[in-house]
Order: structure tokens, then sequence, then C-alpha cells
């Protein structure tokens, strides 16, 4: 089968993972201390729409008929995924606007509590839509798991970037927020999801087993290799070593946002690609 | 209404030759330019010399009543008619592919580019003067293609498909509108195809069904397709 | 919704008429073909019957013309099977419409003439075209060689009348040479020396037990195609079929029994089944007859003793044939020669005479077209004899043929100075001592092949112009290297076609042909299901092409032009005879022409008097709607002991072929054993005239040359003229063993693990004739030490689809390449089946 879905969506979940992990984490600091993290909760506000209308941009050139996606605001498909992620995505998109437009303006410590706190759920409903897309399908790979692989994905990939955009602020947080370890926490929740869908798929049936072999066979240096290694084990290493002080957290944290943040593009780009290679 | 009329159809494997006369007929009711077949086949050759079997089994699709590729598409492009049947409407598709991607049947194609275009652009001929090109065609027919079927846009469908939409098997609903068997039922020179309406406990593919242990194809994937098979292709003791 | 206004519109109000709907959507086998003629949402369509001339079952169609366009084929629902068509008909609609069709005739400027030479073409007039015919005719009379003008036909309509049985004639010419026997002779050879029967023969399917199928892939191929399919399913339902082929064939695919016998050696297995019969005293008494003592002395390995008494009843010669052939013919004795165990020999026979007079032995070209296959086709045929299902309800049957006019005389239209060079031989060599062509006579029959030989030889002289039409040699014929060479070598050639094929690359004049099912007038006799008929060929829509009629409109203009230049006999006789039955008008053009010389052979059909026989029609118009004319029903029964064969009986011993083959030997003076070893047979004395095992002629050594190659036809092949359709490549895994897109090779896996080939690997396929390259498909419907290929691809010109390279490089191979220049001599045939030549493959 030729691939339907190439790149650009595997761009689309991987950007728009980047926005509602930024949005999300830039509500987290709102909550925390709009004014100390003023600066941070701009740039999160912004990133995140831009993140996201730059992944659906891409997205309408994977379209057939992009014009077309007006009538989905009409003719809508409440069974579908794609339909109600459409309204997700951009009642998130108008908030988020909204919100840097005034955060920009008039300051973060000026935003209304209860907008960031909607802003924060529908970052996290879209966060799930990436998901859920492929879950609904329903073929193999693309199975249950999705949703809470590419949700975890997408907030590791966001509040890395977002934070690396403000390494002033880093040592701060790491203690604040208790960062090496929460990010010890994130990270391993992460792997255990992503290796709870390959065992699942090498186990249930016939379909998934082959899904499994051709994961083996023909993206196991992506999956093993970049996905897992590079994405998941290496900062996890890098957080460990920080959390037992053997290096500094502000040292690791670069290299190891890097590696997060492609981690996430590629384990989601394999999964996209899997799901239509079986 | 109280006994809604739900379209399906049997193939008879004991009648079916494997022909694919059923094919061909759908080609050119359907306007489905090459590489795009709505009607198909699957064939396996199975045992070992001298005791070789060899099925061939017509495919199309299912129209199902858990239908998949309905219920991942973002605009209700593919939908159910008022007679069960699975239609597509391109005029609201935005070219998503979910559908293809979620259908078990795989018997959804995507158009990458619009239907019969070679015979919008291609002005090449084998004898310079001596012979046509596809566009000299096309212009001397007056029609996207010399043997286009107008009918089949006669009630607002796409009659050939443009770039960036899907395209399936609708079960022939310009025909069934009008009260005839889609075009692989009439065609089927074995009378392999039945055609009617599930709900009707007279009709011949009620009997049929009651008569033979129907199969489908995939059961697994739940999806409840609405044709059906019966008896065997290959009976060889 | 989806649904716009308009189709919600039309969706509703068909709900509420559901009440009237819905009972005729339920009832879909008949519901379109009884409609007839459908209204179109602004625009109308009208089905118009013709004929699809895809293969030779001529099957009565009908086209939906809307507008100027032709968009949808159909069975006529008049026609007597049951308004079926095969896959084949649709094709038709992308050969109508292929871009690469002849659109106005051509002129060759590049004198040289060869294989994957451009001839360069430039178009030309209809005028200039037949002036330069009619010059190149002038200057044979003028020489006094009118007889050196050769007519090549190919496939054809009844209006064969005008270009093939009248043009040569009145031109001075002897030669009008048909394709027949690169079709199918060899199959009507037995049925002619069994039962009088030059023909194919038809079947009562509807009440028929078993089927025994030589070779023959009735539900694919070749012949009543749509009324097989149709019957198929009925007949696996109290019929049992049992096919015979190397291959398994669709119809094998459907069997209950599979005999995959190895390529040529059919008439052991035909032989023995017959000995089984026999020795178990399982024939059919009434028919055959029986002992006077009832005692079954047909005891294997002994000769019927002269003082028993065989009261035979409609069959002649049962006991010469036991003892001269099959006493010896064990199925043990067979199943080293032909690979089909001797258990499941005995088993069919049994079945099959056991199904008694209700049994068909149908013996196809697959089990006859051999080097050695005249005697496959009388013995595969004499089974009927044995069990009594000649002529009978169930079993093989003759036919009933639809009355039409002859064509007028021609001899007072005919320069008396040409006579004499009209009675010269013909160039095919027919009759000579090695090729008695036994259509009934010695010489009766064409050996179409044979052309290229003689034309190289110039014997028995040379042929300086030519025409063919709807023929392509150089493609269809064993011997493509003969026939390329040939070509190359005649002085002038002019090709009517639709595309330019192989032919037409060594044609002077190319002159673009109407398509036969779509644009042209014309009629066919066949027959299905126990009706003859007459099928019309019906222009439905124009030709965007500058094209004509090949039959008539293009032998009309050149007799205008001969006429303007002087010799006028050819356009007198056309002008004077074929006047337009109805109105008496002169034809003034080819069109006119071309309809009126229709209506005047079919007038007994349309004026009602032919109306005792079959259908009462009464007027052209409507026979044209009708599209068809058919005969009464065939009733069985009435040809036993009235066959046309020298003792009217069923001949198990051919006092008939002995006759004609008596004939052929004094005509050389030679004994009759001499004229069987001249005609490659090695039976010798009495033998020779019962139906006997004939061991299979294989050209190229078995050491060098492993394999044996066998052919068979797609069902999408409409003869070789769907290659050049797109829809054909896509569709080609409906034969059994195809692979969509491809031109495959099919060899058993465990020949492929011997020669360590995977499937997909590229081959070269070498005979002692040729080579072909190919890819391998392994599978295991062939039988180990055969390998298959279909024919039909190969074509290195036909267009842009058919050829990779058009004018040089084929796409997929020609079979013709590699398949020995040999022939089945006693009816002329081309010996494509039986394994004639062994090959060895090569990786590549």
């Amino acid at each position: 089968m030729s691939v339907l879905w190439d790149i650009r969506v595997s761009l689309d979940l991987f950007l728009g993972g980047i926005g509602i992990g930024a949005f999300l984490l830039g509500a987290l600091l709102y909550y925390v201390d709009s004014e100390a993290y003023g600066s941070f909760i701009k740039k999160a506000f912004l990133i995140a729409p831009i993140a996201v209308i730059a992944g659906l941009l891409l997205l309408m050139t994977e379209l057939g008929r992009p014009f077309n996606v007006i009538k989905t605001l009409y003719e809508v498909n409440p069974t579908s995924f794609m339909s109600l992620g459409i309204f997700l995505q951009s009642g998130f998109i108008l908030v988020a606007l909204v919100l840097a437009f005034l955060a920009v303006t008039k300051g973060a410590e000026t935003l209304s509590g209860p907008v960031v706190y909607f802003g924060a759920v529908l970052a996290g409903l879209v966060g799930l839509y990436h998901g859920f897309l492929l879950t609904g399908i329903s073929i193999e790979p693309w199975n249950n798991a999705i949703p809470v692989v590419f949700f975890v994905s997408s907030l590791l990939a966001g509040a890395s970037l977002l934070l690396c955009l403000n390494l002033g602020q880093l040592d701060d947080l790491a203690t604040k927020l208790k960062l090496p370890l929460v990010m010890n926490l994130i990270l391993t929740l992460e792997l255990a999801a992503v290796l709870a869908w390959a065992y699942n798929l090498a186990l249930t049936s016939d379909s998934s087993k082959h899904a499994y072999e051709v994961l083996m066979q023909s993206f196991g240096m992506q999956f093993w290799g970049i996905s897992i290694l590079l994405g998941l084990v290496v900062p996890l290493g890098l957080f460990t070593l920080a959390l037992f002080k053997k290096a500094s957290f502000k040292s690791v944290f670069v290299p190891a946002s890097v590696a997060m943040i492609a981690g996430s593009f590629f384990l989601k780009n394999l999964v996209v690609y899997l799901g239509q290679s079986i | 209404m109280a006994n809604k009329v739900k379209c399906g159809m049997i193939i008879d494997l004991h009648r079916c030759v494997g022909c694919g006369g059923c094919d061909l007929a759908c080609k050119s009711e359907n306007n489905t330019p090459v590489g795009i077949d709505w009607a198909s086949h699957k064939v396996e050759t199975y045992g070992v010399f001298p005791d070789t079997k060899y099925e061939h089994v017509p495919t199309l699709c299912n129209h199902c009543e858990d239908a998949p590729c309905i219920r991942v598409c973002p605009t209700k492009a593919m939908h159910k008619d008022n007679k069960g049947m699975v239609i597509h409407d391109p005029s609201i598709c935005i070219g998503c592919k979910s559908c293809i991607l979620a259908d078990p049947y795989k018997v959804i194609s995507y158009n990458q580019q619009s239907a019969f275009l070679d015979y919008v652009t291609d002005d090449s001929r084998i004898v310079k003067g001596g012979t046509f090109s596809k566009k000299e065609l096309s212009e001397a027919s007056n029609a996207p293609f010399p043997n286009f079927n107008v009918d089949r846009g006669a009630d607002g469908y796409e009659a050939v498909r443009k770039k960036g939409t899907v395209e399936k098997c609708s079960f022939c609903d310009h025909r069934v509108a009008d009260g005839l068997a889609p075009a692989c039922v009439v065609a089927c020179p074995a009378d392999a195809r039945i055609f009617g309406d599930l709900n009707d406990p007279k009709s011949e593919i009620v009997k049929l069904l009651k008569t033979y242990k129907p199969t489908v194809l995939l059961p697994e994937k739940g999806t409840k397709p609405k044709v059906f098979y019966i008896r065997s292709f290959s009976n060889k003791s | 919704m989806s649904m716009n206004r308009r189709k919600f519109l039309k969706v509703s109000a068909t709900t509420t008429a559901a009440a009237v709907t819905v009972p005729t959507m339920l009832v879909p086998k008949d519901a379109d073909a009884k409609i007839g003629e459908l209204a179109y949402e602004g625009e109308a369509g009208k089905w118009v019957a013709s004929t699809c001339q895809g293969c030779t079952s001529w099957c009565s169609i009908q086209g939906l013309v809307v507008g100027d366009r032709v968009v949808k084929v159909r069975g006529n629902p008049n026609s007597p099977s049951g308004g079926r068509i095969c896959p084949r008909p649709h094709l038709a609609l992308q050969q109508v419409y292929d871009p690469d069709r002849v659109k106005t005739p051509l002129k060759r400027t590049n004198p040289k003439k060869g294989k994957g030479i451009d001839p360069k073409f430039v178009p030309i007039s209809w005028e200039e075209a037949a002036d330069t015919i009619a010059d190149k005719i002038l200057e044979l009379i003028n020489a006094g060689e009118s007889h050196k003008f050769l007519l090549m036909r190919g496939r054809y309509t009844y209006m064969r009348e005008i270009i093939y049985g009248t043009f040569p004639k009145l031109i001075g010419s002897p030669n009008n040479i048909s394709h027949s026997a690169i079709c199918a002779e060899a199959e009507k050879f037995g049925r002619y020396y069994t039962e009088g029967f030059w023909d194919y023969a038809d079947a009562d399917l509807e009440n028929t037990r078993y089927l025994l199928a030589w070779g023959w892939d009735g539900i694919a191929s070749n012949r009543q195609t749509p009324w097989f399919i149709k019957q198929m399913g009925n007949i696996k339902d109290r019929a049992r079929v049992t096919a015979i082929d190397p291959r398994l064939s669709a119809t094998a695919a459907k069997a209950d029994r599979w005999l995959p016998v190895i390529p040529g050696t059919d008439s052991a297995l035909q032989v023995a089944i017959a000995h089984v019969i026999l020795s178990e005293g399982k024939w059919n008494k009434l028919f055959v007859g029986d002992f006077a003592d009832g005692q079954n002395a047909f005891i294997p390995g002994q000769e019927v003793q002269a003082e028993t008494t065989f009261n035979e009843k409609h069959t002649y010669g049962v006991v010469k044939w036991w003892n001269l052939e099959l006493k010896d013919r064990t199925p043990e004795w067979a199943e080293d020669i032909c690979g089909i165990k001797a258990d499941e020999i005995r088993a069919v026979a049994r079945e099959f005479a056991e199904a008694g007079s209700k049994a068909i032995s149908w013996v196809s070209p697959g089990a006859s077209m051999q080097v050695r296959g005249a005697y496959a086709s009388l013995a595969g045929h004499a089974l009927n004899g044995l069990v009594g299902s000649v002529d009978a309800a169930g079993g093989t049957l003759q036919k009933l043929s639809p009355p039409v006019n002859k064509s007028p005389d021609y001899k007072p239209y005919l320069d008396p100075k040409l006579t004499a060079n009209t009675k010269k031989p013909k160039i095919d060599q027919r009759g000579t001592k090695n090729f008695p062509s036994l259509k009934k006579k010695s010489g009766g029959g064409v050996v179409t092949s044979r052309v290229a030989q003689a034309l190289l030889d110039e014997d028995p002289y040379d042929i300086k112009v030519a025409i063919g039409y709807w023929n392509n040699f150089v493609y269809s014929s064993n011997g493509t290297q003969q026939w390329e060479e040939a070509m190359a070598k005649l002085p002038f050639f002019a090709h009517i076609t639709t595309n330019l094929a192989e032919m037409s690359m060594f044609a002077d004049i190319v002159l673009p042909a109407k398509m036969s099912m779509f644009e042209r007038w014309g009629y066919l006799k066949s027959k299905q299901n126990l009706h003859g008929y007459a099928t019309l060929n019906v222009p439905m829509i124009k030709p965007y092409a500058d094209a004509k009629t090949d039959e008539t409109e293009v032998p009309f203009l050149i007799a205008q032009s001969l006429a303007k230049k002087g010799f006028d006999g050819p356009l007198r006789y056309y002008q004077e005879n074929f006047k337009d039955p109805e109105t008496g008008k002169v034809p003034q053009n080819s069109e006119e022409f071309d309809l009126f010389a229709l209506k005047y052979y079919l007038e007994p059909l349309w004026t009602g008097k032919a109306a005792s026989k079959g259908d009462n029609i009464t007027s052209w118009k409507e026979l044209v709607e009708k599209g068809i004319w058919k005969t009464k029903r065939f009733t069985p029964g009435k040809k036993i002991d009235n066959f046309k064969t020298a003792t009217h009986k069923f001949e198990f011993y051919s006092e008939t072929l002995k006759k004609a083959m008596g004939a052929h030997a004094e005509k050389h003076n030679m004994s009759m054993d001499e004229a069987f070893e001249a005609a490659n047979y090695t039976c010798r004395g009495d033998l020779s005239f019962v139906p006997h095992y004939e061991p299979p002629v294989r050209h190229g050594d078995e050491k060098e040359y492993p394999f044996i190659f066998a052919e068979h036809r797609s069902r999408l092949n409409r003869e070789g003229r769907s290659q050049n359709t797109p829809w054909y490549y896509g569709m080609l895994d409906v034969d059994p063993g195809g692979v969509a897109d491809k031109d495959v090779t099919k060899i058993n896996p465990l020949d492929g693990k011997k020669l360590g080939l995977k499937e997909g690997d590229r081959i070269r396929i070498t005979s002692p004739q040729g080579s072909i390259e190919s890819e391998v498909h392994l599978w295991e419907g062939t039988r180990p030490g055969v390998v298959i290929k279909c024919f039909g691809q190969g074509h290195w010109a036909y267009g842009r689809v058919g050829s990779e390279v058009f004018g040089s490089k084929p796409r997929g191979a020609n079979n013709n390449d590699i398949l020995h220049y040999d022939w089945e001599r006693l009816s002329g045939s081309n010996p494509r089946h039986g394994g004639l030549s062994r090959v060895k493959i090569e990786k590549i």
C-alpha cells in the first residue's frame, strides 16, 4: 500500500504536541506564579497556537481538497475524531491566540484564571486527540496505547522546548518544580507506555503480531535506536545523573531536550508510517 | 418508515466462473480510471500438483452496516443513504484519506490526480499525422474520454472524479434509483450476483440467505457486510 | 449531508414509489435487458444491436449509444445465449476508442522493409491509395500474371464474399487465402471424418450429465462462451465435468476432475477410455449395437474373431476399431504416455459411459491443433459414438443455419483472358504431396501459414501484389521469423487494419478499417444453445478515423479506380448485382455498397421468407433493431443414419477418410501409406482409418531442451487485438495462473527449485525455432516438465500500450517466436498445441 499519510501528518502531530505541551507548561506556571514567570508564560502562549497552526497548515497540504475543510464546520460527524479534532483545535487556537495577545499586550498576570483553565482543558483534549486520530482509524499498530504515548510525548517535547527557551529560569524551576524528579517520572511513564504498546502488538493477535514484525524489521532502528534509546533512555539517564547530583541539571538539560524533542518526532512519525506499512 | 429498504448483494461462488465481466462492466459504468477498480477480485491457487485448487472471489465495497469508513470520515462525505448503501459525496470530501486507512477491505481509492487527465494533456501519437492522440480523441468526442458514461453524474455526483478525492463502489446508486440493478449484477454472465432488499422477506436475496449458509469477508472486523458469499467456487473432489 | 437537492428529490421520489421500484430492483436478472431503451437525464441513450468478434463465439451484443458515442456494452436480449456476454466485449470499448488507430490512409516512404524498421508512413488520400493499388493490379493483369495477386483474410464477417469470395476472382487470381488453418480446422477434422460435419459442435448443455472437455476451456474462450458461463453452475448441479488440460484452466478450476495430460498425448488417453468402455461392456448398445450372442468379446489383448457377429446399428466399424487399435490400449499402457494414472482413466471412462447418451466428449483446438492432432480429434469425437451421445438430447449436436442469399455469379464479369489464371494452384500449396489438407477432399482446406514459405520459395510462383485485411500473420502464426522474411520480400503489400500491427509494418499502403463491433455493416452466422443465427454488425457510431469497411468499401473503391482506368468488370459486378433490395437503387459510393450488399445477402431473413425456419422478421428496420435472426431450436435425432459420411453411419472406421486420402494419394501417384508418411503420420495400413494413438512430434532434443512448451488463451484475449487496451492488463489474474500487468511463464514449483528460479525471475525461453524473454510465475497449476505461457502479448507493433516501444520493442513476449514452424497436415492447421516445441530455460 502506498503511504496515504506522509511526513506532513507526523509533523502536524509533532508540532501540535509541542504546542499543547508548551501551553500546558505555561498554564502551570500561570498558576504557580504568573508574575515571576510572565515572560515564560508569554512565550508559551505564543508558541502554542503558532506550533498548532503550523502543524495544521502542513496537514492542509496533505489533504486532497483543503478548501473543503471549511465544510467540516457544518458537516459534523460525531463518530469521527478528525471531525471533533477540528473543533477542539479551532477552539484551542482561538483561546490560545486570545491569551497570547492579552499576555503580550497586557502581561501574563492580567489573564483570567478560568480562561487559562479552559485553554488548558482544550490543550489536554487536543493532546489526547492526536493519539485518538490514529486510534479511531482502528488499524493494528494504532491501538489504545497511542493516545497516552502521544500525549506524554507531547508534554515532554513541548515542555522541554519551552524550558530551553527560558534557560535563565531553569535552575529556579528545577528546584521549585522538582524538575529532575518530575522529568524522570514522566520519561519512565512514557517508556512504560511505549514498551507496553510494542509488547501488546507482539502478543495480541495475528495482525498485531504482523505489525510487530514489521516494526522490528522495517522500523527497528527508528524504534529502538531513536525513539527509545535517544528519545527516552538517554534523557532518563541524564536526568538521573542530575538527580544524583553527578551532573548539573542545567548542563544535561539542553542535550536531553534535543534528544526528547527529536525522539518525540521520530516516535510519532514511526507510528504513522508503521500503521500504513502492514 | 415501517419497512425501510436495505440493499444487499449475494455472490454465488458456485455460479461464478471468475471471468471478470463484473469488474469491466463496473469500469465502463462508473468511469473509473486505470488503477482504480470499484469492483475487483482476489484469486488464490492452493494445493500441490495435481491436487491443485483455484478460487476466485469477486470483491467490492461491502456496504457495511457498521462501516469504519463512515465512522472516521470528518465530514460525512462517506455516509449511508436511505437504502443502507454506503455512499461517498466528493463535494464535501476533504481528501483526508482516513476512510481508506480505516477500511479493512481496501476497496476505497484515492485520486492523486484528476482521473483521465491524460485525455487533457497527452497529445503524443505513435505515427505523426497517421494516428490519434488521447487529447484529440477527447476533443473529438467532446467528453472527458470517448466512452465516458455521463449517467454516472446524473445525480450530481462527479462523473469523473477530480484530483484529491476518494471513490468507491456505490452499489450503482444512480442505477438503483432508476429501478435498475447495479452494473456488475446485470453484466454477470453466470447470474452469480443477486441484488435486492434485505428487509423484504419475499426477495430472492433473503430466500437465498436462508437456503445457504452465507459468509462475509473479514467477519472478525465486526463490520457486518451486506455483500454475502454463498457456496464455493471450486468443488474438485 | 452529502445529498444535493437534485439527488434528494430523486431519492425521495424513488422511496415514495417504492412499491413500484423495489420489485424491479429485486429481480435484476433481466431487468436491464428488458428495458431496451433508457432515458438519461439531459441526454438520451439507445441500445443498438451489433456483434462481438472478440472470439468466434460471435455473440449478438448491444452497445449503449449516447449522442455520437458508445459508452457501454451488454448482451443482446434477443440472442439465444440469454442476453449474456463474457468479459471480452467490454474491452472493445477501449479498442474502438484506441488513440493508436490508423486515422487515414498511409503510404510507406522507407523502401527498406524488416522487423523494427520504421516504414516512415505519411498520410495520403483514399483516392491515391485506391489508385496505387489499382495500378499494381493492372500491371499484373497487363503482364498476364493476375494470379500473382494474393488476398489474405484474417478475422472476417460473412461480407467476406465481396473482398475474399469474389474480388480476387474478378481480377483473375485464385489466391484468396483465409486464416482458418490458424484457428481450429483440426478440431473440425474429427467431426467430419466420423459424422460428416466440418464445423464446430453444439451441445445440449441443459440436459447433459457429463462433460469431458479435451483442452476445452469453454467458460473462458471460444466458443459460445457466455452460454457456457451461464450454464456452468447448472451443469455442476447435475453433471460432472472433467477437464483435460496440461494447465489448470478456467474450466479445470471449476471442474470435478482435472486430468493434467502431457501435451500432445490426448489420443493415448482417448483410446484408453474407449478401451475401458468396450472391454467393460459399457458402450451404448442402442446406438452402437451388440454382439449377437450378447457376450462381450471385447477382451483386452484379444482380437474379436471374424466369426463373432456384432450387430452394429448406427455406427460403422466398432469391431475394426477394437481389433486395429483398442484391444491393447489399456489404461496401464496409457498411463506412462499421457501422465494420467490408470485408475483415474478407468474412473473417468466409467463415469462418462454411465452418463450414456447424455455424455459429451468435447474436442477443442487444445487437443487437436497438434502436429499429429487429427487422430486426437477423431478419437475424442469417436467417444461420443461409443456412448451414443451423437445427435442426442444432452449430447453433441450439429446445427441449423440461417438461409441467406448466395453471391451472384461473377463469371459473366470476369475477363475471359483471366479465366485460366483463376484456375492456377493456390499459393498455400494445399493439396500438394505434403499438404493433403483434407477439408472434405484433397486440398479442400487452406494451409494458411504455409504461405510464408511459399512466398520465400516462390513455389508455385512469385506473388507480386498482396492485400491483407483484419489479419496479422506475422504475429499470429507459428513461424514469425519466416513470416517476417516473407513479408519483407513481398514487392507490394496493402494492409487494411484498425491498428498498425506487425503486418502493417511491412505494408506499402495502410488503409484504416472500421471497427467491426461498432462502426460497420456486416453479419455473422453462428450457433449457441441449439439455435443457429445470423447476427448483424451495425454502425452505431461514426469512426473518428477516415476509415472504411475492409470487406466491402475497400474493394468497391479499388473497383471504381480500376473502372476509371478501363477495367470495369469488378465495378459492374458490384453495381449491377448489389442494388438496394428495397428501392432498387444502384450503389454509387462505397457506403451505399456496404449497406446494400448486406441487405442483399440477408434478404430472406428480413422479408419473412425464412419465417418457416426461424424468426419471422418482415422489414429491414426490424432486423436492424433486433440485430439477430434465429433458427428454430435444433431437434436432436434426425441425423442418425443420415450422416454425410460414406456409409451414412457414425464411422469409427472412416470410409470417408479412406476415400479422401485415397484420392489424394492417387493424385500424387503414392500409396496410401506413402501419403500418410508424407503427412508426417506414423500410421500405416487400415490403422490410418480408425482413431488411434499417434506419438507426439517434439522439436528439439530432450537433453538440450528439457521442457515441453504449452500455451493457452486468456479469457480477455480478443484474439490478438485487446493487447492495446489498458483494461486488459490490470485484470490478467482472472486467468488461473495469470498475474496482473505481466506476461508470465508458469512453471511448477518443483521445476523452479531444480532450475534455481524464484517468483518474478526474468528468464529466456529458447526453442530450436527462436527465443523469448519472460518472467517466472511458480504455479501449482502447471504440470512438472511443462512450462506454460499465455498467448496474446508480445506485440512489437500495435500501439503504445501493447508495445514497450511501438515498432520495435514488445511488451511481454509472443509465443509464436518459439513455437515451431510446422503443420498438422491432414487439415492444414497450425499446430500451436500439443507441445511441439521443446524449450530450455535460462535465468537472465
